[in-house]
């Protein structure tokens, strides 16, 4: 064999490889709105910035006929690029080939580039289109999948795991995914569930169907096991490449400064009148957010599911940070059930990767009722406690108005280990609302006075006015300062600044033992 | 076509599913006969389907412990509470058309004023509360017709 023949059987074999499943299968893809894997990760990395590995693995099955069915690849692509420039490994199902279905040889692959990533150091990014577990290669898929959920944890909090859903991901398939960092969807042709309409059909005898039960709206409305959605696999893949711009590569790195565009001394006299005079009016802090942060720019994470809380990034003065908020618009702002999960788990996350913290407070209490204490508001509104408590980057805090008994504590409070925590003239901390209290410390006074409605009245404004105000915390020095509303972005872009060498620790431990 | 224990929430329903006659079948709840109409399944062969899908009993059952309108499981056009609270007042009236941005009812909860969207676009065909009515989480509040 002379060169040009073994040349031409090299790109004999290469040209094989990236047809995949054939044209009629991509055909198929295309007209089921989706691209092809390799048409993704072209979408996702920076252009010819892709390394392909393994492009010419196949299975080893000769079960069922498998023997003679054979394509280079195995159904995955697998390998390594750059995204603005920084490197991460990615594989990406291609779901013309065997239905994207994992084997050996497929799960073998994927392991390789976790394997590069967690020890090189950077991100990985999986795109999942799949059927699931090759069923002809019987148990072998399932230690495929276990494997891969191995090194998922293995990776967990040492570098960023990013998945998204743009296909089928159905049964054990979806422990992958919800093991990563952020979990992306793509609407219309993307689902995620345990056991599907059929089974459940059979088993509860409910009707549902395939987007209703595991959509990306259902996911990221309703069960929060996805932070983001696209209306399209470019639009999600374009959303990737965003969210990485805020995320360091690896544990040991800081999260990528970009030169800064906007003023960090900038003051926006909007913000002095953006809480109501009356505490009972209801205002948007996404305002505050946007008003404050580097050029309007929110990178909002599961902006569907619970509302009641805001999480996302944001940068200031180019630096990237946490987001950590209540929204006073959305069930007044107070911490339930699945408003504490959101924080916690976001909190965490920064927390993993040194990406600060900057958390608005305006939380009237936890939410009370049976669902809430049934459901175990208890142990998870313990969990958004322990994250904040536990979490050692920089952490600035900024109570805007309401900041009332245990939801005050769990808010990045001084008291655990809050780094600098500013206060608004209208913010009030105390242990309840003006309401609640004198009913409990004037109970004889307002007993004696009868039905007099004046006397309690009378009471709850005195206590007003003594203690839901910034100044009882502010002389305790639980609260650092109590700023003008306008100064709020050269305040905590000073802040962070100052707090930049930051170093602090937890006790050497195993690992803590959050209440899960 | 038999009777069933339901356990919701510690309390105790006792539901009697009669014959299907037609697409409706007679549910007896605690003693209170309800006419359920079958949807989902009703295309399914009779021998076959159960005769009430088991999703829909505990809405019904749930029905004699609230005088009020029953919640509502949720559909794109029904505004439902999202927290318990009293009802301050209600901005629009049957007919009105809305937007999705369209604020609908003010209802006090947490001692906030909480404002209420309508979500989607449309026409208002209920208004299922009045002011300073008291409401659960989950009750229905307006009924808007999409457009």
């Amino acid at each position: 064999m002379g060169a040009d023949e073994r040349l031409s059987e090299l790109r004999r074999r290469h040209t094989e490889a990236e047809e995949g499943g054939g044209p009629a299968r991509v055909e198929k893809q295309h007209e089921a709105g989706k691209l092809t894997a390799r048409e993704r990760l072209h979408l996702l990395l920076d252009p010819g910035s892709f390394v392909e590995l393994d492009k010419f693995k196949t299975h080893r099955c000769t079960d069922f006929g498998m023997g003679d069915k054979k394509i280079a690849g195995d159904g995955v692509v697998t390998g390594y690029g750059t995204i603005d420039g920084r490197t991460v490994a990615v594989f990406s199902q291609d779901f013309t080939v065997f239905g994207g279905s994992l084997g050996e040889a497929f799960a073998q692959k994927v392991c390789k580039v976790m394997d590069f990533a967690l020890k090189q150091g950077y991100p990985v990014i999986g795109l999942n289109d799949s059927g699931g577990a090759r069923i002809q290669e019987g148990v072998q898929s399932l230690a495929g999948y276990a494997d891969i959920f191995l090194r998922n944890v293995l990776c967990s909090g040492v570098i960023p795991q990013i998945s998204a859903i743009m296909g089928p991901c159905a049964g054990g398939a979806v422990y992958s995914p919800a093991m990563t960092d952020f979990i992306f969807m793509v609407e219309g042709s993307s689902y995620m569930f345990i056991t599907g309409p059929d089974v459940i059909r059979t088993v509860t005898r409910e009707e549902v169907t395939m987007q209703d039960l595991g959509g990306a709206l259902t996911h990221a409305g309703r069960s929060g096991v996805a932070h983001l959605h696209a209306p399209s696999d470019e639009e999600c893949l374009a959303r990737i490449r965003e969210i990485l711009s805020y995320l360091p590569e690896n544990n040991t790195e800081d999260p990528p400064v970009v030169s800064p565009t906007d003023d960090p001394e900038r003051r926006d006299p909007a913000l002095n009148d953006i809480v109501p005079d009356n505490p009972n009016k209801p205002y948007d802090m996404y305002e505050v957010i946007r008003r404050v942060v580097d050029d309007v720019r929110f990178f909002e994470i599961q902006p569907d599911y619970a509302r009641n809380m805001i999480v996302g990034f944001a940068r200031f003065n180019g630096r990237p940070v946490g987001i950590v908020a209540n929204q006073p618009a959305v069930l007044a702002g107070c911490l339930d059930i699945d408003s504490s999960v959101k924080g916690a788990r976001f909190v965490r996350f920064c927390d993993c990767f040194n990406i600060p913290l900057v958390t608005f407070v305006d939380v009237p209490g936890f939410l009370p009722g049976t669902a809430q204490e049934f459901g175990g508001i208890i142990k998870h509104g313990a969990k958004l406690l322990y994250a904040f408590c536990e979490a050692t980057v920089p952490k600035v805090t900024v109570i805007t108005r309401k900041a009332y008994g245990g939801a005050y504590d769990v808010m990045s409070s001084k008291h655990i280990r809050g780094d600098i925590n500013l206060a608004y003239p209208t913010a009030e901390i105390a242990v309840m609302g003006p309401e609640g209290a004198v009913n409990i410390v004037f109970r004889n006074e307002i007993r004696a006075a009868g039905a007099d409605p004046q006397v309690r009245e009378g009471l709850a404004a005195d206590y007003r006015r003594m203690f839901a105000n910034p100044y009882k915390a502010a002389e305790l020095g639980y609260v650092d300062d109590v700023i003008v509303p306008e100064d709020t972005r050269p305040r905590i872009v000073n802040a962070l600044e100052m707090l930049r060498n930051k170093r602090d620790t937890n006790p050497p431990k195993k690992h803590g033992n959050i209440p899960l | 076509m038999g009777t069933h224990r339901f356990i919701i929430e510690g309390k105790e329903y006792k539901v009697e599913v009669g014959t299907r006659l037609g697409s409706s079948v007679l549910v007896t709840v605690n003693g209170t006969p309800y006419s359920v109409e079958l949807t989902g399944s009703s295309a399914l062969p009779a021998p076959v389907a159960p005769a009430v899908e088991p999703a829909s009993v505990p809405r019904a059952a749930a029905a004699p412990a609230a005088t009020r309108p029953p919640a509502a499981a949720g559909g794109s056009g029904q505004v439902l509470a999202p927290i318990p609270g009293v009802v301050l007042n209600v901005l629009v009236g049957i007919g009105d058309p809305v937007t999705a941005r369209s604020k609908l009812l003010v209802l006090e909860a947490m001692k906030m004023e909480n404002e209420i969207f309508a979500g989607i676009a449309g026409v208002v065909t209920a208004v299922a509360v009045k002011s300073q009515q008291e409401v659960r989480q989950g009750d229905l509040l307006v009924t808007i017709e999409p457009s």
